[in-house]
């Protein structure tokens, strides 16, 4: 299983790699989102609208990311991967290289978005702590929905209306948490949230691995 | 037509919650006043759509137990009986809400549970519509069921018991268990969430035998 994983994970590592150009179109889109926030604000902005506006350029930039996770998959590749991998493997992998993407690309987009409108965090490694996780539980949610929304004739449109309400609550979290982090520098503040977040990792990987081999069934 | 007897027992309790909770003494609490008679009709709406969306988890999960349509119609009923009865619950809130904190909608965790469930369950029924294929549509959607039904425990469960709300037992409120529910509401309170929970159950099933005979219908 172990093995198979990690067989999957370095595929889908070297796949990506090989089509490049999308993962810098994510980078493009964080750098045109932040300008353009930097632009409409005009280098002032308070603190409760820096973070959610960070928090939503990371949301849609994680949503591009996860749309793309299942398209090969499903495609001409489902045949091929389904005779040689479990589904279990196949989803575990998938989590595992969304949420690595994820957290680059979110730890990148936190230093390309501070350079523009300025760094409010007063508790840097609480709040990057809270971006590993969160992108984490992001990523997972959004792969698990993005298998579902693959299954559909409309992938994208669905995919926002299943994922939005889901992701909800996890921003509103996410948000208080850095709020937080801006005015606190104690680590105990936070201690409850980073456990909702590690929980709510938990509890989404545990559903894809336990529902993902019912859905890859065709 | 003959009742069953839990229908007897769903419709004597109901009764027995309308008119004992409008006639039984209640406790004087400021600005609550006489609102607090709500509490029965209010409360026991979500008991009713935890135990309807239960069902439906259930049903799905013995759907994907061995791919048998009626588990996965049986699930598509409950969960659209369920979201009626949150639809009622947020309603009596609403109107509550606005005789005691002055508005119909506050930023209050609880509330935004309630949104964002509905919103779920809603999602729920237009990823049922969005396939065509009536295998793959049972199947992804009981998935979906599952994942829903999970997330919205972790999300009215978890995340308001750990912000402050307006609603009672959180964020320093007494809750109404502590000494607002006194052994007059107690009286009244739980055979309404019983019977409030029978009714809905009822609805449910009324819904799934019109859901059959369409189907049936359409198949001739």
């Amino acid at each position: 299983m172990f093995k198979e994983v990690k067989e999957l994970v370095f595929n889908d590592v070297r796949l990506n790699w090989r089509e490049r150009y999308a993962l810098y179109s994510l980078l493009l889109y964080v750098l045109c989102t932040s300008y353009i926030a930097y632009l409409s604000f005009e280098g002032i902005i308070n603190e409760r609208s820096w973070i959610a506006l960070f928090w939503i350029i990371v949301l849609f930039a994680a949503m591009n990311a996860s749309l793309q996770s299942f398209k090969r998959e499903l495609n001409y590749q489902a045949l091929f991967f389904y005779t040689i991998a479990r589904p279990r493997a196949i989803i575990i992998a998938k989590i595992i290289y969304n949420s690595g993407l994820l957290i680059l690309l979110n730890l990148l987009s936190y230093i390309i978005y501070s350079t523009f409108l300025g760094n409010p965090i007063s508790n840097t490694i609480s709040f990057v702590l809270c971006i590993v996780l969160g992108s984490s539980a992001i990523a997972s949610l959004l792969t698990l929905i993005a298998a579902i929304a693959s299954k559909t004739n409309n992938g994208g449109g669905i995919m926002t209306i299943l994922s939005m309400p889901l992701l909800f609550p996890l921003l509103i979290n996410l948000i208080k948490t850095s709020e937080i982090c801006i005015n606190e520098n104690e680590f105990y503040q936070i201690d409850n949230q980073i456990l909702f977040l590690f929980l709510l990792n938990i509890v989404t990987i545990l559903l894809s691995y336990l529902l993902f081999p019912y859905l890859w069934r065709d | 037509m003959q009742l069953k007897w839990w229908k007897i027992i769903g419709i004597i309790l109901v009764l027995y919650s309308i008119i004992a909770g409008l006639l039984m003494p209640v406790p004087k609490l400021n600005i609550l006043n006489e609102t607090i008679r709500n509490l029965y009709f209010h409360v026991t709406m979500w008991f009713s759509m935890i135990v309807l969306m239960f069902s439906s988890m259930k049903q799905s999960l013995q759907f994907l137990n061995g791919f048998d349509k009626i588990h996965d119609l049986k699930a598509e009923t409950y969960a659209s009986t369920g979201i009626f009865m949150g639809l009622l619950g947020l309603t009596t809130g609403m109107i509550w809400a606005q005789y005691t904190w002055g508005t119909f909608w506050v930023n209050d965790p609880k509330l935004n549970g309630t949104a964002v469930t509905l919103l779920i369950y809603l999602a729920y029924f237009i990823l049922r519509n969005s396939i065509e294929n009536e295998d793959s549509k049972a199947r992804v959607s009981a998935i979906y069921n599952i994942i829903a039904f999970v997330m919205m425990i972790v999300f009215i469960g978890v995340l308001p018991r750990m912000t402050d709300s307006l609603h009672p037992g959180n964020g320093g409120n007494p809750a109404f268990g502590n000494y607002d529910l006194d052994s007059n509401m107690r009286v009244v309170f739980y055979p309404a969430v019983i019977g409030w929970i029978l009714i809905g159950s009822w609805i449910a099933q009324l819904r799934f035998r019109i859901k059959l005979l369409e189907n049936k219908k359409e198949n001739i």
